[in-house]
């Protein structure tokens, strides 16, 4: 898989942050994940792969403001960059166009 | 309301956390917990996040992965640089590595058995709410070999189980040897008879088929249906799903196996365990005491119960002896002298008869094991320090260049945590190897049971904790000692002073505490080898030497009283004319093993009294029985042919039973009365007292009598061979089985195997003491060797400018020998006193030799005297030999 491939975990992260608009940080997304799909997914595991989305220049980040209920630590909200759509739906027809002829199969 | 927070990171993992992160995983524990999550279970999830992203870390962009080299990355880089000086020195970190592998191996092993026989798994639904009870009695408390936990009859349990409140339920059960029939040749086997509520009450349910119902011990002698272990229906049944349905043969009858038992369980006992269980109505079947099953003087069974839920054992114990009081009250003579006692299952899982000596067997070799592991790390503890001085120029450049004292306290720590985790690996594979060993040993004390050693969680974690422990422990004060050397000194003088005098004292002592260890268990070992030799030479009662048996079960074969009486005559006929027979009887009992005990009481005294008469155990025997085992016969006369059901029955009595019922008169022409079936018995003679269950057991009372008047219909061939005959007992199970060919005949032994078996437990603590000792002494010389030719190394110059000076080789030599000789003086000593203290407990195992015997104490200092002489005088004599110029050039 090539570097700006994205991972199937990585999708499910940055569809969250899609939908979640200017709310997406750690916390909003792995909720939104769970609200979703059903999935409890890590907030360290979201946070790394935000981070790696964010080197191979799929989002944008910068830090908020702070709670009390965070000890006072800065939020770090994300932005999905214009190209995030499109390698998403790169990724999507791929995965379709392998499925092609399967669909039924294994019912 | 103040603020929630989540646990505290080290600080060296905090570098590693970004800022924005952490708030996240803030925020994540602060809405558990006001959503209600614990604080436990929220600071569980805390650490897992924790741990996921460490985990983590490498896969982030490089640019985001913290800035200091903070946590992960300082480990792996102390790491690298551990591994890197260890394999630099391969001879020195080889026996480290050994010798901590051979200890923490041996701990290992230890450990798993204790666990296995203490803590093993008893396979059984909420063991915690499951009690065994027992019957107790003040006298007669430690007769039999129950060790004060005596079975009860069975009305006596149908009366607790129904006047008790506090149970949900109470079983019965007892063992008993038969014969099955599984294959084509009939076998011996122990089967559990049990009642219809066993499996229930612990919640015990079946593999395969079912367990038994309350209704299945309903009619006596009217199920004959049985449930297998797993064990057995995959090595006997081959897996079959069809065995449940299949009949075998147990005893005379046709059993059908309703159903296997689940992997694992043979019985709520570590140490007592079986393959097969049927209902207890057909205990009736046993032989001899089968048939008074339902009598209350029969105290033939053991109950458990469960506690119903919410009850706790206090509340049960005084429910159970209220109930126990009305029994006491109702039938005086039988329970009036007894009460109940009951222990927690967990506890009573080591069967409480032989719990003592396995607890005390387990005490010495934990303590052995610990003390070799102390001795191990001190030798160890001294290689570091010994080499950590030697570095003392390497550690003062890398101080000078801006390493912290803590940096460099942390790598020498992580070296040494390495060496041990190398060591704790391989003892753990030593260990695995040892516990193979321990699980082929197989004690004879086990009844039934097969002792399972294994590894789990539990011992894997204790070796780990031990080695990780003793790691930390050990290295840190070379570590220590080595980061705070002076360094412009150290620079300036290079390591010729790197030992200090702070470091001698410190490595003599590690050596002085091994040398103490090694004595102390070099003196166990000695005492228990003394302890065999005695009991080589303590009375049994009985010559064991040319004596072969063999046992054969009549009853369990179907064979009426008649039928079993014309056996016996026969084959002991047909067996004495076998050529190389001197002589052979029957006997009902085997000396040196359990057997069932009988109220027996005085002539004149009360039947009624449950206070009178004594526990006294019987042998049923054939003429020649006395002659034939060679227990001399003391007084009066042997039993005879004539002796037989149409003359009055005699008996003769051991010494022990004459002095407890007629002390200081002729016992010859006294008569005693046997409570179960009444019987008013004569003394015809008397006999020396045999040993009956153990060789350190106090003398026991036993009579014998003839088996033409009470008939056995089990018994052991006993036969004697004449002088330089070898090997009659095929001979003999040859004309058993002409006699008749289905008759398994079983336990065949020489008599030497059956005291050999009686000093097992003694012979395998001596084995590991000793081993154990050796191994302990081959490290002090190490350490004595080790410390002597470093500190020889360090002084070379000196030593060169002292003969140069003049100085004699030889009084060299002496004046190094002497020093090493105050060193293992007073480790010696030391261990004098620690061992005096140590083995003082021990003092019933050892047949009679004193803990304190000074025979061991001083032939052990000597030779622990002589081995610190020798390993100093070897790198001393090495030392005097170099040339004085050499020396002073080496500087």
């Amino acid at each position: 898989m090539g570097r700006d491939s994205l991972g199937e975990f990585e999708q499910l992260v940055l569809l969250a942050c899609l939908q979640l608009g200017d709310d997406a940080y750690t916390v909003s997304i792995v909720d939104e994940i769970a609200r979703r799909t059903g999935r409890e997914a890590s907030h360290s595991a979201v946070y790394v792969a935000l981070r790696r989305l964010e080197d191979k220049g799929m989002v944008t980040s910068a830090l908020g403001d702070s709670t009390p209920e965070r000890g006072g630590r800065p939020k770090r909200f994300f932005h999905a960059e214009p190209q995030a759509l499109p390698a998403l739906q790169e990724a999507r027809d791929t995965l379709l166009s392998m499925w092609e002829g399967l669909e039924g199969a294994g019912g | 309301m103040s603020r929630i927070r989540p646990p505290r990171l080290p600080r060296w993992a905090r570098p590693r956390f970004p800022d924005d992160l952490l708030g996240d995983l803030e925020e994540g524990f602060v809405r558990r917990r006001t959503s209600g999550s614990g604080r436990i279970s929220a600071s569980i999830w805390y650490w897992t996040e924790i741990v996921r992203f460490l985990v983590r870390i490498p896969r982030l962009p490089s640019g985001d992965r913290g800035s200091s080299p903070g946590g992960l990355d300082m480990l792996r880089q102390d790491l690298k640089l551990a591994v890197r000086s260890l394999v630099r020195r391969p001879a020195l970190s080889f026996v480290i590595v050994a010798t901590l592998a051979l200890a923490i191996g041996a701990n290992t092993t230890i450990f798993s058995l204790v666990n296995s026989l203490f803590f093993g798994s008893v396979q059984v639904t909420e063991p915690d709410r499951v009690v065994e009870i027992y019957s107790s009695s003040e006298r007669d408390a430690n007769i039999g070999g129950f060790n004060g936990f005596l079975p009860f009859s069975y009305p006596n349990y149908e009366d607790l189980r129904d006047r008790t409140t506090t149970l949900d339920g109470v079983y019965a059960y007892t063992m008993w040897p038969v014969s099955i029939e599984l294959g084509d040749t009939p076998e011996r086997s122990q089967v559990m008879y049990v009642t219809g509520e066993y499996f229930d009450l612990l919640g015990v349910q079946a593999h395969r088929g079912r367990t038994f119902g309350p209704t299945d011990d309903d009619v006596e002698g009217g199920s004959p249906i049985a449930m297998v272990s797993h064990a057995l229906w995959e090595e006997r049944l081959g897996a079959d799903p069809a065995a449940v349905g299949r009949t075998f043969r147990l005893n005379a009858r046709s059993y059908t196996i309703v159903g296997v038992a689940p992997p694992g369980f043979r019985g709520t006992s570590t140490t007592i365990g079986t393959d097969i269980w049927v209902p207890i109505s057909m205990v009736v079947d046993v032989p001899v005491w089968g048939p008074l099953w339902q009598n209350r003087s029969g105290r033939f069974f053991f109950l458990g119960a469960r506690m119903a839920e919410g009850r706790g054992l206090d509340e049960v114990r005084a429910d159970l002896e209220s109930a126990w009081a009305t029994l006491a009250e109702e039938f005086p003579r039988i329970n009036g002298a007894a009460g109940v006692r009951l222990l927690p299952l967990l506890e009573a899982r080591v069967s409480p008869n032989v719990r003592e000596v396995l607890a005390g067997a387990s005490g010495v070799l934990a303590a052995v094991v610990v003390a070799l592991l102390m001795i191990a790390c001190m030798n160890v503890a001294n290689l570091l320090l010994a080499r950590a001085l030697g570095r003392g120029r390497e550690m003062a450049i890398r101080t000078s260049v801006g390493a912290g004292r803590g940096r460099l306290v942390t790598q020498l720590l992580t070296e040494s945590v390495v060496l041990f985790g190398v060591g704790g690996l391989s003892g753990l594979a030593l260990a695995l190897w040892g516990q193979n060993a321990l699980t082929g040993l197989q004690p004879p004390s086990l009844f039934g049971a097969t002792l399972h050693v294994e590894t789990d969680m539990r011992v894997v974690a204790f070796t780990a904790t031990i080695t990780i422990g003793c790691g930390i422990l050990f290295g840190l004060v070379p570590a220590l000692r080595a980061s705070g050397t002076d360094v412009s000194r150290q620079l300036r003088e290079g390591d010729r002073n790197a030992s200090g005098g702070r470091g001698h004292v410190l490595r003599n002592g590690l050596v002085a505490g091994q040398v103490c260890l090694s004595l102390v268990a070099l003196v166990g070992a000695g005492l228990f080898l003394r302890a065999l030799g005695e009991a080589g030479d303590l009375p049994l009662g009985f010559e064991p030497e040319r004596l072969t048996l063999l046992s054969v079960d009549l009853g369990a074969q179907g064979y009426s009283e008649e039928e079993g009486r014309v056996f016996y005559r026969d084959a002991v006929e047909r067996v004495s004319a076998l050529p190389g027979v001197e002589s052979v009887a029957v006997g009902s009992l085997r000396p040196l093993s359990f057997g069932p005990l009988r109220g027996v009481i005085g002539e004149d005294e009360d039947p009624e009294d449950p206070e009178a008469g004594h526990m006294v155990r019987r042998t049923l025997v054939t003429p020649g029985y006395l002659e034939t085992l060679g227990t001399p016969l003391l007084r009066g006369r042997a039993l005879e042919q004539g002796d037989d059901a149409d003359t009055e029955p005699v008996a003769v009595v051991n010494e022990r039973m004459a002095d407890m019922f007629w002390p200081g008169q002729n016992p010859i022409g006294q008569r005693f009365r046997l409570r179960l079936p009444a019987t008013d018995i004569s003394v015809v003679g008397v006999m020396e007292t045999t040993k009956q269950v153990s060789i350190g057991e106090d003398p026991a009372p036993e009579y014998v009598m003839a088996a033409e008047q009470v008939y056995s219909p089990t018994a052991t061939f006993f036969v004697r061979a004449g002088p330089g005959v070898a090997g009659v007992s095929e001979q003999v199970r040859t004309e058993l089985q002409t006699l008749d060919p289905s008759l398994p005949v079983f336990d065949v032994m020489p008599a030497t195997a059956l005291v050999r078996q009686a000093t097992w437990n003694t012979r395998a603590i001596t084995f590991l003491l000793g081993a154990f000792g050796l191994v302990g002494l081959a490290l002090a010389a190490i350490g004595i060797y080790g410390v002597v030719s470093t500190s020889i190394r360090e002084r070379t110059r000196e030593i060169g400018l002292r003969m140069a000076l003049g100085a004699e080789a030889s009084k060299l030599v002496a004046v190094t020998v002497r020093g090493s000789l105050v060193v293992a003086g007073v480790g010696v000593l030391a261990g004098l006193v620690l061992a005096a203290l140590l083995t003082r407990p021990l003092a019933p195992q050892l047949f009679g030799v004193a803990p304190t015997d000074a025979l061991t104490y001083g032939s052990t200092a000597a030779i622990l005297v002589a081995v610190a002489a020798l390993s100093a005088y070897l790198p001393a004599r090495r030392a005097a030999r170099v040339d004085p110029t050499e020396a002073l050039r080496a500087e």
